[in-house]
């Protein structure tokens, strides 16, 4: 599996590629400090998975994302922070990541979700599935004339992460197998690339965050 | 009016009906005569003579002292030394009122003149003395005072107040003085010598006539046909018609009681009062004798108002000074007893006692009934007292049916005692007087009386019948209804409760050609003569008691209208859409006892209640209320009768009664015109001409700014019940109810203009809209002027605003800092952290494990990531992001449930959503947080807990979280405490908060964390 990281922090970069290189079935194909050049990088090393990092400097990982997830639509891109910050993190859905991670996760935590990512899993914290449920709750999105809502079961997955419970009690609260409620989320993500979903919400949290 | 004079004394006669018993006659009018004494104010009871200013306002000049009425309250003016604008005197002789209204006064030993804007008095002199003029007339035309003494007259100049005087040509020698002087439609003047003749002078031509007799004039009068009556003292009541040269007196001869007693023939005033009595009748008042009434068309005396302590409102005294009519045709009598006031408007009603017609008994006028045989044969009720037969041509009583009078065929048992009951009275097509009383009927028929019992029932009491169709008898009782045939005497019973029930009727009407109306104690019905059944008229008023409106006293129709008068007041019942509603709710009649209701051919009902007499006007719904004020008696009586004869309406209350004519009964249409008369600044009379600032406004300094204003209205229509608003423009919004007060107070007017306005309301609630005004200019204080205000205002906006501009900026600048650090631990300390723990993993990996390096690579790797745990929880405070209740509780379930899952303990979160919207500060998150994590920690470690419970709700102005395990819990006496519970109470002390920890072994552990809302 071909993985390439944005990071502008030297050390991270380098600490990533060693340990993606470092595990078997695992190649980073490429470390660049940010998104300006994004096109051209991922066409000169054709990840399947791109780590990337939310905060840098002239092109950032929101806006890399949305490059990439215009251009080459089959790459998985595995937004990675810090700390974690809702409002960036679902920008970052929005504009097309398939999953994300914190920087404060352990090496086989990292592994784990890029792994995860790769065969189509999904995973989202309970700050994160409390902003999806608002930006639903505040805006109407409509695709092809055809209004985008959550259905009552994704609602109810959301509402059970907000509540901090993990899939797998989810999976025992609703009565299903943890494998729906993965794809549940993998929908949720689904509708929230949508693209009139991920303009207005990227739109409104730019603004909040400006 | 002669007419009035004939129903004045058609009542008189009724109302002495009982009195004939002790066989005397005296004539008495049915004027309410209203006396005012020094009880009700007045300077003093021997008034002498009265006068209207221009406003309004009755003067009055008695033996001592001088008295202003407005119809309320009398002002009054006595002599006093001190004082040199004062009343120069007390005894005052003569009053007039001249165009700038002042009053003009004289006394035994001089003249003055009371200017009412400047409030004093102005002795006037003749040259250095003053000038005695005992009696005069004032001159409008001229403008000045017309005097006289023996030797000359005068003429005082109202302008200048200068004299000039006008000997007689042929004196008539010394005389006592002068009683009168008086300026005819002819400008004459007539001189009236004490004990002598007159003077008759042309004021235009100064032409001198001397009617040298020595009749002893008292008084002149010219009435409205410009004949000229004089009294005299002794020598009759003459006309006297003068053609230029030659004089004729006509002597008109006296009453007979009159005459026999010379000294009774002095007359005094002559006044005439055509509101009253028409254009024929002069009232003419004796010094010692009463009141006359005098017909110039019969050229005679027609009537004598005598004292008579038993008539109600009856003239106070028989010793009387001058009457006088005012401009509203109210007549005034000046008494030796007070001031007396006959108003055409408080005539309505007249009421008079009645005496015992025997001493231990119930006396009270139920009914009359003329004979329909003998013209002169009047049938009297009295309840209590029996039927008397009257003689109306003789005033005599002729016989009596009583149980120990009466007809000498009659057995004294127990029914005929009861004889005395009579409870109305009704008059058939057969000419049958019938009267019902207490066993049966009584029945008069040509003179003869008769009872004649209800058969079957014992004590069956009728109250009221009537009579249709032709021969039939229908009559209530508290038995049931009966019939009675004319024709076959033959008696039936209808009983509308049915057998056994309660059939007590107390009145009976007619509704229409097939049916009758009932009222009882159980209801009102609708009676069906043919088929002899009863309708219940079913009615049920919210907020009305419930079994008092239903027992019915009284009943009476307009219009299929039924009017009910029941114990809970008064009800009107539509026959057509069985509708009910209740009437006279504002006017509080709640309570609407037997006989206390009727209606008058103009449609009214009258409703005698506890608290006065109502007439209802069915056309437009309104309701006018009469109490004792008006003339009636005290109604609040078990028994009041209440019936019509003659087109007369009677109250028959017990030992008195009221006669009135319910047609005539009118409202009171004349407009009353306020006055104000005085204004107090900072409660000080104001002693200017309160008119002039009607044009100009009363200026006044910015500390005079406690103003009051008096205000009244004269008008002498039961003047106690008019009523006042006023407004003060500029200050009230809208007008000022303020009934029959007559003062309003303002304190701590700001500067401005203002104009005071008054209005009022005369008797029978008829507003005047022309109001009465003053203006008036309150001065502003420099430190009160707008652009005080204006500065005053900026400043403290100012201000506000610097303050609040700083406080943003400072939280601005706050928040950009948290900002910043967040941001700087994140970007930089955090990235790269994050790599020296991905380096170590790797590296340690590279190493088999247990060697020395891979130990140490683990160490960092663990510590690296302890440290960034710590920092993403600094990050998370310092965010201002995160400053709710929301987004803790969020991180809060985040960190226990996976700790918990691990662990295999149910988590139960139980968050009071609308605390979400609380904020909390940095610091606040920070301990609230760690706190949290301590208890999650600690059952995490400890407790061996299956579930663990996690709320979070509001408690007074507390947020309150609780942590509750059920694990096997600890004895607080013996576990040591360890530094992390001392921690943790030292950080919720530091917020203000309170921790509370319990504990006991086996029985879990609760964690209560109080956080102050904030």
């Amino acid at each position: 599996m071909r993985v390439a990281v944005f990071d502008d922090n030297i050390y991270r970069r380098e600490s990533l590629d060693m340990l993606i290189n470092n595990t078997t079935g695992m190649e980073c194909c490429g470390t660049y400090p940010d998104c300006s050049d994004v096109l051209s990088n991922i066409s000169a090393c054709s990840p399947e998975v791109v780590l990337m990092d939310i905060d840098m400097p002239h092109v950032n990982g929101i806006e890399g994302v949305k490059i990439i997830h215009r251009n080459f639509p089959n790459i998985y891109v595995l937004m990675q922070t810090v700390f974690e910050d809702e409002d960036k993190i679902l920008a970052s859905i929005c504009a097309g990541a398939s999953g994300y991670i914190l920087k404060k996760s352990t090496p086989v935590q990292i592994l784990q979700a890029i792994e995860d990512v790769y065969s189509g899993g999904a995973a989202m914290t309970a700050s994160v599935a409390k902003q999806v449920i608002n930006a639903f709750k505040q805006n109407t999105f409509t695709e092809n004339n055809e209004k985008i809502e959550l259905s009552l079961r994704e609602k109810e997955m959301l509402g059970g992460l907000v509540n901090g419970l993990s899939h797998k009690m989810i999976a025992a609260k609703c009565n299903i197998s943890i494998h729906t409620v993965n794809t549940h989320i993998k929908n949720i993500y689904e509708k929230l690339h949508v693209n009139s979903v991920a303009e207005a919400v990227v739109k409104a949290i730019k603004e909040r965050l400006v | 009016m002669i007419v009035g004079i004939n129903r004045f004394i058609l009542g008189v006669m009724l109302t002495l009906v009982p009195m004939l018993l002790q066989a005397q006659f005296s004539p008495e009018a049915n004027f309410k005569f209203k006396t005012y004494t020094s009880k009700e104010g007045l300077v003093h009871n021997y008034t002498k003579k009265c006068v209207t200013d221009r406003k309004g306002f009755l003067w009055i000049i008695t033996q001592h002292g001088l008295s202003r009425f407005d119809g309320v309250t009398f002002k009054n003016f006595e002599h006093s030394n001190i004082d040199s604008t004062g009343l120069p005197a007390n005894d005052l002789y003569d009053i007039a009122v001249d165009k700038q209204n002042r009053i003009w006064l004289s006394y035994k030993t001089g003249l003055c003149c009371y200017d009412q804007s400047s409030g004093k008095f102005s002795i006037i002199r003749n040259g250095a003395k003053p000038f005695p003029c005992i009696v005069f007339t004032y001159d409008s035309l001229r403008n000045c005072l017309w005097t006289a003494d023996y030797e000359n007259y005068y003429r005082v100049d109202c302008g200048s107040f200068s004299i000039s005087q006008t000997a007689y040509q042929k004196p008539p020698g010394t005389t006592l003085g002068i009683e009168q002087v008086f300026q005819d439609s002819k400008d004459r003047l007539w001189i009236l010598l004490d004990r002598r003749g007159y003077f008759t002078i042309g004021l235009k031509d100064g032409s001198q006539f001397y009617f040298d007799q020595d009749i002893w004039p008292m008084h002149i009068y010219e009435d409205d046909e410009h004949s000229l009556w004089m009294s005299t003292w002794a020598s009759g009541f003459r006309k006297i018609n003068f053609d230029g040269t030659k004089q004729e007196h006509i002597l008109y001869s006296d009453l007979n009681s009159l005459k026999s007693e010379p000294f009774s023939q002095i007359y005094y005033g002559i006044e005439e009062a055509p509101l009253l009595t028409g254009k024929n009748i002069l009232w003419v008042t004796t010094s010692t004798q009463g009141l006359l009434l005098f017909d110039k068309k019969e050229g005679k005396f027609v009537h004598l108002f005598h004292y008579d302590p038993s008539i109600k409102n009856g003239i106070a005294t028989d010793f009387n000074n001058l009457g006088y009519t005012d401009p509203h045709g109210v007549l005034w009598l000046c008494t030796w007893h007070g001031l007396i006031k006959i108003n055409k408007q408080e005539q309505q009603f007249t009421s008079r006692e009645l005496p015992f017609l025997q001493s231990s008994y119930y006396n009270r006028l139920a009914a009359l009934e003329d004979d329909p045989k003998d013209k002169n044969i009047l049938w009297v009720g009295v309840e209590g007292s029996g039927i008397i037969r009257y003689d109306k041509k003789n005033h005599k009583i002729l016989s009596r049916y009583f149980y120990t009078f009466g007809d000498p065929g009659l057995i004294l048992d127990s029914l005929n005692y009861n004889w005395r009951w009579t409870e109305s009275m009704f008059k058939d097509s057969k000419e049958n007087i019938w009267a019902t009383t207490y066993g049966g009927l009584i029945r008069i028929k040509n003179g003869t009386v008769k009872k004649i019992l209800l058969a079957g029932v014992d004590t069956v009491y009728p109250r009221t019948m009537l009579e249709y169709p032709q021969n039939t008898l229908w009559i209530a009782s508290e038995k049931g209804l009966f019939s009675y045939s004319l024709l076959d005497e033959k008696i039936s019973r209808f009983l509308p409760g049915g057998k056994g029930n309660n059939n007590y009727l107390q009145q009976i009407i007619r509704e229409d050609t097939a049916h009758l109306l009932t009222a009882g104690r159980s209801g009102a019905f609708e009676f069906n003569i043919t088929s002899g059944n009863f309708r219940r008229l079913h009615w049920n008023i919210k907020d009305l008691d419930s079994i008092g409106q239903q027992q019915c006293y009284a009943i009476q129709l307009v219009n299929n209208i039924a009017y009910i008068g029941t114990g809970a007041g008064l009800i009107s019942y539509n026959m057509k859409t069985n509708i009910a509603t209740r009437v006279g709710v504002a006017e509080g009649i709640d309570n609407v006892q037997e006989q206390r209701l009727k209606k008058d051919a103009a449609d009214n009902i009258w409703i005698l209640t506890s608290h006065g007499l109502f007439q209802y006007d069915t056309h437009n719904g309104t309701m006018r209320t009469y109490t004792t004020a008006d003339g009636i008696y005290d109604l609040n009586e078990d028994k009041i009768g209440f019936f019509d004869y003659n087109g007369l309406f009677y109250i028959g209350y017990r030992m008195a009664m009221t006669v009135f004519d319910p047609l005539s009964v009118n409202v009171n249409r004349v407009k009353t015109q306020p006055v104000i008369t005085q204004i107090n600044i900072n409660n000080l009379p104001l002693n200017e001409n309160i008119d002039s600032f009607t044009l100009h406004p009363l200026s006044l300094s910015y500390h005079n700014n406690n103003i009051s204003f008096g205000f009244t209205a004269p008008d002498f229509t039961n003047s106690d019940k008019i009523t006042f608003a006023y407004r003060l423009e500029g200050y009230d919004k809208d007008w000022i109810l303020c009934g029959t007060a007559r003062t309003a107070t303002y304190t701590n007017l700001k500067g401005g203009n203002y104009t005071f306005l008054v209005k009022a309301c005369n008797s029978s609630g008829v507003w005047n809209n022309n109001a009465v005004s003053v203006r008036i200019k309150v001065g502003t204080p420099f430190w009160q002027t707008a652009w005080i205000y204006i500065l005053g205002g900026l400043l403290i906006f100012l201000i506000v605003y610097l303050l609040y501009r700083r406080r943003i900026r400072r939280l601005v600048e706050l928040y950009k800092i948290r900002d910043s650090i967040s941001k700087n631990l994140h970007d930089e300390i955090g990235a790269t952290l994050s790599s020296i723990n991905i380096y170590s993993d790797v590296a340690r990996k590279k190493e088999a494990p247990d060697t020395e390096i891979n130990l140490l690579m683990e160490r960092i790797y663990k510590a690296s990531g302890r440290v960034m745990e710590s920092m993403n929880d600094i990050v998370w405070y310092v965010n201002p992001k995160n400053d709710s209740w929301d987004n803790i509780t969020v991180r809060m379930r985040e960190y226990a449930i996976p700790l918990l899952e691990a662990k295999n303990i149910r988590p139960d979160f139980r968050m009071n959503e609308t605390l979400f919207r609380y904020k909390l500060d940095m610091q606040q998150r920070q301990h609230v947080y760690f706190i949290f994590k301590e208890a999650i920690n600690n059952i995490v470690k400890y407790a061996a807990a299956t579930e663990v419970k996690v709320t979070l709700e509001k408690k007074e102005k507390n947020i309150l979280l609780v942590i509750t395990d059920n694990g096997k819990g600890f004895d607080m006496q013996t576990v040591r405490r360890g530094n992390g519970l001392h921690n943790m109470e030292q950080r919720a002390a530091s917020m203000k908060g309170k921790l509370q920890l319990f504990s006991e072994p086996g029985e879990g552990t609760v964690v209560s964390l109080q956080v102050p809302i904030t």
